[in-house]
């Protein structure tokens, strides 16, 4: 299943206006121009730049917060002799490069056969949830410590996109294309070829009928060595990738995170073993404080609270559906 | 000034050239509105209804004409600029949004159906399935349902539906994953093979 596609077909075609409505529609317009009555509103056409400015100042102030220093007045970071210890968004930013470039290192070491058309990418992976009651009263807030618990993802995609497979309810679903349920996967030959940092960045930028976030890419699939490799070099070239260095306890293993995206009060993380350098999981964090509007109710969002946490248990190639090994 | 009131529709020039145009020719835009209204309205009504959706197309072209001097003219295609405008009209009618999910998530679950009819059966999974999707929708925040919509229903690629909400790509990035990560759990991706409560 392909959420955008299910979004595009379960909501039905597009409406059509009518003939009325499009006419006063266009007479509304003509009588705008008639009048002259155009105010001129210039749109700022350089707001994007400054706001990337003030993202990678946050990143860099919040990123030193969770290492354990003061910030003071949002100005920098003292410790407790007084040292300016606000760290240089550069330094930061190169620990993330050697952190990813060692991790690409560990990728190329593993073992790999190129995988048959019908063989499947099997992915498995333990997400941390509220509870059921909890989710049901905010879908869109916090992890609760004390409420959680683990829900077990398990995907089979096959290597030539024809089979998906999906455990629901305790039972193995099996959707074929041209079947009733319809889902979009990123074909694997493509995703075969990204071999080097610059093709993985020129992927990401170009057009494509089917894509993903190059981290959601390294979660959702089995990617040759040299792929996964090449992302990661791909990452630490990107604006924005910050390594955190506050470690996480995930699952009885310490993890280092890799901070990929800062909006303003979250941080979306790639989780590694920092011994072995593999990648082992992913979370979103709250770096700020911060009030969410949605249409059914205000969420408020608090520095430290966690929203995903998912722990990625099997990523590995195998031979049937519902394998598992 | 001559209005030309019945404008070739399949003209070869871009968006950006028109808008340029329209600067020193106003009448030049309404090419502009033959060529985007239907789009405009159908994403519309998509979020809001037909009716709200005539009230916002239109307003979204008075809106882009009374912009159209700072139009940047280095982007062609004009629809992120379009849709940004129509997504901010669209964001001042929250309460109609929000109303017409639930009435579409109370609609996916009131089906009877003939459990030997397999097209009504699949006619009902799939109003099951929209109601899902609705009430996911009810409950994403306004800036992440945007740029999920502008994707999903407008058509427009992450980067456009930045530049139409005028956030960085980053930021649409990110807002886009959250988005659709919750659209996969109202799908119901999951099982529950190993529950454990943390403590």
């Amino acid at each position: 299943m392909e959420e955008l596609s299910m979004l595009r077909e379960v909501f039905g075609p597009d409406e059509v206006p009518t003939v009325a409505a499009r006419d006063q529609a266009r007479t509304a317009l003509l009588n705008r121009i008639r009048a002259g009555e155009a105010t001129v509103r210039p749109e700022r056409r350089r707001r994007g730049r400054r706001w990337s400015i003030r993202m990678g100042l946050a990143a860099a102030v919040a990123a030193a917060a969770v290492a354990g220093v003061v910030v003071v007045e949002n100005l920098g970071t003292v410790d407790e002799q007084g040292n300016n210890r606000t760290a240089f968004p550069l330094a930061q930013r190169a620990a993330a490069a050697e952190f990813l470039e060692n991790a690409a290192v560990a990728a190329t070491r593993k073992a790999w056969t190129t995988p048959r058309p019908e063989q499947f990418m099997y992915k498995e992976s333990r997400e941390l949830r509220n509870s059921k009651e909890l989710e049901e009263r905010a879908p869109n807030g916090p992890l609760v410590p004390g409420s959680t618990r683990v829900v077990v993802q398990q995907i089979w995609k096959r290597i030539d996109g024809q089979v998906l497979g999906r455990m629901s309810d305790g039972q193995l679903v099996v959707d074929h294309k041209g079947g009733p349920m319809n889902w979009a996967q990123i074909p694997f030959g493509d995703l075969a070829k990204l071999t080097t940092p610059e093709a993985v960045l020129a992927w990401d930028k170009a057009p494509k009928n089917v894509g993903a976030e190059l981290d959601a890419v390294l979660g959702q699939y089995v990617l040759p060595p040299a792929v996964e490799a090449a992302f990661f070099r791909a990452l630490a070239q990107r604006e924005g990738t910050r390594l955190n260095p506050d470690m996480v306890n995930i699952d009885g293993r310490s993890a280092v995170g890799l901070s990929l995206t800062i909006e303003g009060y979250i941080s979306n993380e790639l989780l590694f073993d920092k011994e072995t350098y593999t990648l082992i999981g992913e979370r979103s964090m709250v770096i700020a404080d911060h009030t969410g509007e949605g249409l059914d109710g205000t969420t408020h969002f608090h520095k430290g609270d966690v929203l995903r946490q998912a722990v990625y248990t099997a990523s590995i190639i195998v031979n049937n559906v519902g394998d598992t090994k | 000034m001559v209005l030309v009131t019945h404008l070739d529709e399949k003209s070869s020039e871009t968006d950006a050239d028109l808008i340029g145009q329209a600067c020193r020719f106003p009448e030049r835009f309404a090419v502009v509105f033959d060529r985007h209204y239907g789009h405009i309205y159908a994403y519309a009504a998509r979020r809001l209804g037909r009716d709200l959706a005539e009230d916002v197309a239109s307003e979204t072209f008075l809106v882009a004409f009374d912009r159209r001097l700072g139009y940047d003219t280095a982007r062609v295609d004009a629809r992120p600029w379009l849709y940004g405008i129509a997504s901010n009209l669209i964001a001042r009618q929250a309460r109609a949004e929000s109303r017409r999910y639930t009435m579409l998530a109370q609609a996916g679950g009131n089906e009877l159906v003939d459990a030997h009819d397999d097209v009504a059966a699949a006619r009902v999974d799939a109003l099951a399935v929209r109601g899902r999707l609705a009430q996911a929708l009810a409950r994403l925040p306004g800036a992440e349902r945007d740029v999920l919509l502008l994707v999903a229903w407008a058509g427009l690629s992450q980067q456009e539906a930045a530049a139409a909400l005028g956030i960085p790509a980053g930021t649409a990035r990110s807002r886009l994953h959250r988005a659709r990560r919750e659209m996969r759990q109202a799908l119901g991706a999951e099982v529950e093979v190993d529950e454990q409560w943390r403590s």
